[in-house]
């Protein structure tokens, strides 16, 4: 492997959490977002050498993220009613925020600490939806409350996690 | 909040859990176009989603985590880039040493790739608790998920450390949520939480797609992981690897004066291909690229692969030596000589060597050339039609009668499921059975009459669990042109050869065929290449069918010596094949 193709390698596999979550947000959270981000890693490293190395890597590799995401919709018969349109994902695209260039995982930091802080009932729920991939119909039946509040209550505990993040990068700029 | 926001939110979380009908989800680019605020908080939302997705698999920190990460993220900033020079906990002066501990944690991972989701957290509390002389969060090395039928287990504790297993299957779990499913015997050098190498043994790797990058290494190549579920293998100077979904980028190993490094040499392997690689002679790359491997690959496709380890390390298996039966009928030929270096091109893209057989245009062809070459031309006879099933001195060999064979069974006690194999000379059948499920039919051909003779071998397997074996059923059967009526049988003057075109046939050998023979009590086959190198097969029956394939032996003239052991006579038969086409002449 050269130098440029481990050094392309090493930035991809450092941009692999942006790049889902870029993936996520274009697709409304389909489950295929992995498949489309295997498409991207594929189509980086096939197309490596269209990359500037002068520039930041991540919004190049949004950018080949942003045409594998058309391409697999206009390859796939999906109901149209369930996708955002070109416009839309344009749109979303613009407006999903980026991690620096050079500390692309430092928001995984941040949600371990934000976690750290839930309740143990947030906890719970967040681990049984996300770390033991539990449907939200059977944490409901456990937990012996509807699928509905188990799932307002999995909104709030993103929203609070999201908060708390943007309080701890606001509280590390003002450090720094 | 107002009233459109928690519409909003409500439409936002309706689509997350997936509930989401069409008309809502219309409501929601309605409510979204032309409004860059509502955009970002449904991007806050998604984000927040894919972070917590990204996580599965692993677990969240407790407290002390927690404390060991706030205590790093803090040192990080007094220590980060743009913090100038800082005294650290010890005293010392250095400028961005942290930094400098997470570059070469990133070196040492062989990419930046663990710094995604927890592992990568993990790994640099646990560096920077070294660092400050306090006890690390207790994330192991490798822990163990599950295990079955396990004897001699050693878990590293460190790294580096060596992960042994004498036999039995193990599922142990990296600091990055790679997950390794290791089968026995194996032992695995885990490097870092982002590189193992393969000493021996057999791996099947489920890497999650925040782990991509992931790197196996043997003896004989790399393999670099692009977010996906594969197999590797070594055994002594053979290097196996499988993808069963993603896709992987291997590299050749290469040693030049005593220094290591990896080449690109093979390219991208996808789902349904894989490299096999000797010591000494270029990897091939192969591919379930027909039907038969192709329906063979579907029994373990994607990521039902991680979850009968063993079960789809023997899937590939028999999709590598089904496709080198195909494809390279040379490395039969030249066996002994190793491979030129030029055999497999060097690309950057995915590449297969292509399975297209040899035409039977040309195959017909050589063979007339070959008639020419061995026969005059006019002097055999039309053909006639005989009825050849030899299915009354078969005692222990079932021919198969029509196209569809019932087969069934009774459950031992224990067991729990069940996998039929059926091997023959040109396809695989594998299937699963549950308790309740005692009967099968079976469709070795399609049509009335089958296209071409096979040997079948079938191999009823009942397991106790997932793994232990609770029994076994085993039968054979011949599919014989002449059960089935009448076969066309190419009658020619003596010393004149019969030619075939056809890749494989179906021997048949019976003692009672002559009556000093008739008493034995075992069957000999020897078959001498002109190289003069023999190979003797001995049967326990005294009548069946050998399933001979022409790869099996490859290209040249052999000789075959059919003789009943502790009799007089012998039964031979000389053979010679080219790509073409296959002459035979039977004394």
């Amino acid at each position: 492997m050269d130098k440029r193709t481990s050094d392309l390698s090493e930035r991809l596999a450092g941009a692999q959490f942006d790049l889902y979550a870029f993936i996520t947000v274009l697709m409304r959270g389909a489950c295929e977002a992995a498949d489309v981000l295997q498409e991207t890693n594929l189509a980086i490293l096939r197309h490596g050498t269209n990359y500037d190395t002068t520039r930041p890597f991540l919004p190049w590799a949004r950018g080949v993220a942003r045409k594998c995401v058309l391409k697999y919709y206009s390859a796939k018969s999906h109901d149209k009613w369930l996708v955002f349109d070109e416009a839309m994902i344009d749109s979303l695209a613009e407006n999903a925020p980026c991690a620096a260039d050079d500390r692309p995982a430092e928001d995984l930091a941040r949600l371990r600490v934000c976690m750290g802080r839930l309740i143990p009932k947030q906890r719970e729920i967040v681990t049984a939806r996300y770390m033991r991939g539990e449907a939200v119909k059977d944490i409901a039946v456990q937990a012996n409350c509807s699928e509905g509040a188990v799932s307002v209550l999995l909104h709030r505990v993103r929203q609070l996690l999201a908060d708390c993040m943007a309080k701890e990068r606001k509280q590390e700029v003002v450090r720094v | 909040m107002d009233g459109k926001l928690i519409v909003f939110d409500d439409l936002v979380r309706c689509v997350i859990d997936g509930d989401a009908t069409a008309e809502e989800f219309q409501d929601l680019v309605a409510m979204m176009r032309d409004a860059p605020g509502l955009q970002k908080r449904y991007c806050r939302q998604m984000q927040i989603h894919a972070l917590l997705t990204c996580h599965k698999g692993q677990e969240w920190p407790d407290e002390n985590d927690v404390r060991q990460s706030e205590a790093f993220r803090s040192f990080a900033r007094r220590t980060g880039p743009d913090a100038g020079q800082t005294p650290d906990a010890g005293g010392k002066e250095t400028r961005g040493v942290a930094w400098r501990w997470a570059a070469a944690a990133a070196i040492l991972l062989g990419g930046v790739a663990a710094w995604c989701c927890g592992g990568g957290a993990s790994l640099r509390a646990a560096i920077e608790a070294k660092r400050l002389g306090t006890s690390g969060p207790a994330v192991p090395v490798a822990r163990l998920m599950w295990q079955k039928n396990v004897k001699g287990l050693d878990l590293p504790g460190t790294l580096p450390g060596t992960l042994r297993l004498e036999s039995g299957v193990v599922g142990v779990r990296l600091q990055t949520g790679v997950e390794l499913s290791v089968i026995g015997p194996a032992e695995v050098e885990v490097q870092s939480g982002m590189r193992i190498h393969l000493e021996r043994g057999r791996l099947l790797a489920d890497v999650p797609h925040w782990a991509t990058g992931f790197t196996v290494r043997t003896k004989q190549f790399e393999v670099y992981d692009l977010g996906t579920v594969f197999g590797v293998s070594v055994e002594s100077t053979v290097s196996d690897v499988f993808v069963f979904k993603g896709s992987v980028q291997v590299n050749e190993r290469k040693c030049e004066w005593g220094k290591e490094s990896f080449e690109e040499g093979v390219g991208l392997c996808e789902a349904g291909e894989g490299v096999r690689a000797l010591t000494g002679e270029s990897p091939v790359k192969f591919a379930a690229d027909w039907p038969a491997a192709k329906e063979l690959f579907s029994t373990v496709s994607g990521p039902s692969a991680a979850r009968n380890p063993a079960f789809a390390m023997k899937i590939a298996t028999q999709i590598e030596t089904l496709w080198s039966d195909r494809n390279m009928p040379q490395r039969n030929c030249v066996a002994g000589e190793p491979r030129s270096a030029s055999a497999v091109p060097s690309r950057k893209a995915a590449w297969v060597r292509s399975a297209k057989a040899v035409s039977p245009r040309k195959r017909r062809g050589c063979s007339l050339m070959d008639v020419l070459s061995g026969a005059a031309p006019g002097t055999s006879s039309g053909p006639v039609q005989v009825d050849s099933s030899p299915c009354g001195d078969n005692r222990r060999w079932s021919t198969v009668f029509t196209n569809e064979v019932p087969l069934r069974w009774d459950w031992p006690l224990s067991a729990t499921t069940a996998e039929l194999e059926i091997v023959g000379m040109n396809s695989v059948l594998v299937t699963n059975f549950t308790p309740g499920t005692s009967f099968y039919l079976w469709r070795p051909f399609a049509g009335r009459v089958p296209s071409e003779e096979d040997i079948y071998t079938l191999c009823l397997t009942f397991y106790k669990g997932e793994m232990a074996v609770a029994g076994e059923l085993t039968s054979r059967l011949a599919v014989l042109t002449g059960a089935f009526g009448k076969t066309v049988v190419d009658l020619r003057p003596t010393g004149q050869p019969a030619v075939f075109t056809k890749r494989s046939m179906v021997i048949p050998y019976d003692a009672c065929w002559d009556a000093s023979t008739a008493n034995a009590s075992g069957c000999m086959l020897a078959v001498t290449t002109s190289r003069k190198s023999t190979q003797v097969n001995r049967f326990a029956e005294t009548s069946g069918y050998y399933g001979y394939r022409l790869n099996d032996f490859g290209c040249g003239t052999f000789e075959w010596g059919l003789t009943f052991p502790g009799t007089e006579g012998k039964w031979d038969a000389k053979m010679s094949w080219s790509l073409g086409g296959m002459i035979m002449s039977v004394r």
